[in-house]
């Protein structure tokens, strides 16, 4: 009795003092937010950048978050950071409809336009622009709830011995299991986009693409902000990256924000 | 009447025909009978005669004080047949220019003709002098022939030209008798101002003319301007007479201040215009001139002027409906009027439409070219497209210009324009559901910033978190686990005998442990019925069937027949007498004898263990 006397108020204090320090850090982020959407009202979009990096430093980023920031640069004239943050806002919330809007509209505005060997427009593949645009966590959450589900049905089923409630049980999970694949599928492709199919965005205003990880090595050619790359091998201070017409190259990784 | 009454009478006819013929014609016309100060007026003597008369024989009328300024003859043949007779008649018209000194009355007197030993005279003409010019204006749009040519123009003013009096032959054409001249509306302007260049012909000669070529007008922004309506006069200048024409005009803007320069304007005419003989051609050129124009002032300098609105403009803007609904295009119409280089005006656009979509506006400019001042309205039309319902306004539009005849700017505005924007376009009809209209309230605006967002949620995703794997792989694993256990146990209800021998063993250990209770607390009875019901136990572990009820002398027996190691058989039934004896005399089994009993029970349950898997592989 005496030792649970002395325990429980020392795990109470513990994790109240740890849930006020997280409610402050919550409230300071808060304040910030709001603070970067009064300086973009008035027009203080260099405030507003401010505020909002200081609420992004506070915690884990936030779809809501990137998007006024990508909209604070955007009207700062920075394409390059704002398309980055439209694209990390749409990464988070795939689902962002204005954020998709915004993006369209800060890109018209770009300097590069990727071409393939006919001069034609190219854009990245579908099946990427596929498996980038699934809602990991919507699908993780799906695929768990599922997992939980049908798992929990076949135990069930394993552990009944009445065999009317074992085969009502199977033929119930039967239709689950097939959604299950089907969601796993997706699942795992979102999952793949999120962990391989690493992207970047230029943020320099001009960045050079070279032929080697080296500022001696022979420059193919001047890319510019708001240019979306894939990042295929970190090499020193310099990145591997592929364009979305296959041309590869190497460029400062100073030059480049990961979405 | 007989036949002889009828020849002489067509004898007499002929005769009087002939006579008639044989006469001379004498007179005097004026081609106006009143005259401005400044003008001229054509008298013609006019002679139709049979021989034709010598300029000697015509003595020109008095004139008064209308002075003699040209004069020409003109001459033509025609044949006659008359009374069966032929004959040649002439027509000479003798011209002669004038033009008054004085107002008032003024009487051309009789002109004189001597022909054939005869003095011919004619009426006595009176003129009327007056101040203000008498020749009417040219009509505004009246239409006059003209054929193209590979050169240029012909123009039938010249044609007229070559009729009067004043023309010279051609050897004897000075340079002052043709020439171009540049004449300018102004020679010192301010930046973007208007200056309108005349080119003028002066000519004493009949002439075409073949091509125009302007010099490089760089520092200007130039506009045509049409003339083809501009008439030849007739002026005087220095005593002579001329015919002028107006042959080409511009509008031009200075583009930058300073001094700037117009170079020579060429001009290429021909000097014959008979088909049957070839032309000569001639080049004639203005002179350069300077003009200077002066920068715009500093001062009062509004922000939003822009240097190429120079002139002096109205402003307007309207739009084609004040209601709309969602979806519904309205037209925004931009207007600036006035005189100036409107082609270079760039029309004033909304400030901030974040309500509409808007869409690229067509642009026009209304310049009639007729007139030397430029002028008009340029328009624009906007496209919008409003993707908010309720009260929309369209900003107040403002333009600013430069007044040069004021000297000053002047900042025109519209008034803001309020749109009504209903929520729908859709107009159900009577018993009909109502069909939502598609509106995309995305595309082609910038989207605002969010104000109401706690932050909440975000964070890495799902998958990256500790609790993912845990929970993913929780319930399959789960699942797993129960497989293998209920797999296991039905393994097990397959094969009885195993699981006989392992409940027996579980039996035996159990009551084994059972038996070393009963020796701590010393109840030697109940120690040594545990301690038989463990041998029997292991036996039948051992062996995988119950031996209990059997006589042990039974037991030995079969037992020896299965192969169990006939030692170990005796101690099992020595132990079980040993038991049975302390179970059924306990007074002299207590103790030591019962701490041993359990020992040597445990041995021989591990011996029995040790030997079961044997037997049963």
């Amino acid at each position: 009795m005496s030792k649970w006397c002395k325990i429980l108020p020392l795990c109470w204090l513990l994790w109240h003092t740890g849930s006020a320090g997280a409610d402050d850090v919550a409230e300071r982020r808060g304040r910030h937010f709001q603070a970067g959407n009064q300086a973009y009202l008035d027009g203080d979009y260099a405030r507003a950048v401010s505020e909002y990096q200081q609420a992004l430093e506070l915690g884990p980023p936030h779809p809501d978050l990137a998007y006024n920031l990508a909209n604070a640069y955007y009207k700062l004239g920075k394409k390059g950071l704002a398309v980055l943050f439209y694209e990390k806002a749409l990464r988070l919330r795939p689902s962002d409809e204005a954020a998709r809007a915004n993006l369209a509209l800060a890109r018209k505005s770009l300097v590069d336009r990727v071409v393939n060997a006919a001069g034609q427009p190219v854009s990245e593949p579908p099946w990427e622009s596929f498996i980038k645009s699934l809602p990991l966590d919507g699908l993780s959450a799906a695929f768990l709830t599922l997992n939980l589900v049908v798992f929990g049905l076949a135990t069930a089923r394993r552990l009944s011995r009445r065999p009317a409630l074992r085969r009502r049980l199977f033929w119930t999970n039967l239709p689950l299991i097939f959604l299950l694949v089907v969601v796993g599928l997706f699942f795992s492709a979102a999952w793949y986009a999120a962990e391989h199919l690493r992207q970047a965005v230029v943020i320099a205003p001009v960045a050079e693409l070279r032929e080697g990880p080296d500022n001696a090595a022979r420059v193919q050619m001047e890319v510019h902000e708001g240019l979306k790359v894939r990042l295929l091998q970190p090499v020193g201070d310099f990145v591997r990256v592929r364009l979305a017409n296959g041309l590869e190259g190497y460029l400062r990784s100073d030059s480049l924000g990961e979405i | 009447m007989n036949r002889r009454a009828h020849i002489w009478l067509l004898l007499l006819t002929l005769a009087t025909a002939g006579q008639a013929a044989a006469e001379v014609r004498f007179s005097a016309s004026v081609d106006r009978e009143q005259v401005g100060l400044g003008e001229t007026l054509v008298l013609t003597l006019t002679v139709d005669s049979e021989r034709g008369v010598n300029s000697s024989d015509v003595t020109p009328p008095d004139t008064g004080s209308l002075q003699v300024v040209g004069n020409s003859v003109t001459e033509s043949t025609s044949f006659v047949f008359s009374g069966g007779s032929q004959s040649f008649r002439r027509l000479q018209s003798f011209h002669y220019v004038l033009q008054p000194t004085r107002l008032g009355t003024v009487r051309i007197g009789p002109a004189q003709l001597r022909y054939g030993g005869k003095t011919y005279t004619t009426e006595p003409i009176e003129i009327q002098v007056v101040r203000q010019p008498t020749r009417p204006p040219a009509p505004a749009q009246k239409q006059r022939p003209r054929f193209r040519s590979p050169g240029g123009w012909f123009d039938d003013d010249w044609e007229d030209f070559f009729r009067r009096p004043d023309i010279l032959p051609r050897e004897e054409i000075r340079p002052e008798d043709l020439y171009v001249r540049l004449q300018l509306s102004s020679r010192n302007v301010y930046e973007g101002q208007q200056i309108t260049a005349q080119l003028k012909i002066f000519s004493r000669v009949g002439l075409r003319v073949s091509s125009i070529r302007w010099p490089a007008l760089n520092d200007f922004f130039s506009v045509d301007r049409d003339v083809s309506d501009e008439e030849a006069q007739q002026v005087v200048l220095e005593g002579r007479s001329y015919l002028t024409k107006l042959l080409d005009a511009r509008a031009l803007f200075p583009l930058r201040a300073g001094e700037l320069e117009i170079g020579p304007v060429e001009v290429e005419v021909e000097l014959n215009t008979n088909p049957f003989y070839p032309a000569e051609k001639r080049l004639l050129r203005t002179r350069a001139v300077k003009i200077t124009a002066q920068q715009l002032p500093a001062e009062g300098r509004p922000a939003s002027f822009d240097p190429a609105h120079v002139g002096r403009f109205s402003l307007a803007a309207e739009i084609d409906s004040n209601e709309a609904t969602l979806n519904q295009p309205i037209t925004l119409s931009i207007k600036v009027s006035g005189k100036g280089a409107l082609q270079r005006v760039n029309l004033p656009r909304p400030a901030a439409l974040d309500k509409f979509r808007v869409f690229d506006s067509t642009t026009e400019v209304q310049a009639p070219k007729k007139g030397l001042e430029v002028r008009g309205t340029k328009r624009s039309e906007i496209i919008l497209v409003p993707l908010a319902s309720g009260q929309l306004e369209i900003p107040a539009l403002e333009f600013s210009y430069f007044d040069p005849e004021l000297g000053a700017y002047r900042t025109l505005q519209t008034e803001p324009i309020t749109l009504k924007v209903g929520a729908s376009s859709a107009q159900p009809a009577a018993g009909a559901e109502a069909q939502p209209a598609e509106v995309n309230l995305l595309a082609g605006s910038f989207q605002p910033i969010r104000f109401e967002s706690r932050l909440e949620g975000g964070g890495p995703p799902l998958v990256r978190r500790p609790f993912f794997l845990p929970l993913l792989m929780g319930p399959p694993g789960l699942y797993l686990v129960v497989l293998l256990v209920t797999l296991f146990r039905a393994w097990e209800q397959q094969d009885s005998e195993r699981l006989r021998r392992r409940q027996a063993w579980s039996q035996a250990r159990r009551q084994l442990k059972q038996a070393g209770r009963h020796l701590g607390r010393d109840q030697a009875a109940d120690f040594y019925r545990e301690l038989t019901a463990t041998l029997f136990a292991a036996l039948e572990g051992a062996t995988g069937r119950s031996w209990h009820g059997y006589p042990l002398e039974q037991i030995c027996s079969q037992l020896s027949a299965t192969g169990l190691e006939p030692a170990l058989l005796e101690k099992w039934k020595a132990e079980v007498e040993n038991c049975q004896s302390g179970r059924f005399a306990p007074l002299g089994k207590r103790g030591q004898d019962m701490e041993e009993a359990w020992k040597r029970t445990r041995r021989l349950l591990r011996q029995l263990e040790r030997m079961a898997p044997r037997r049963s592989n």
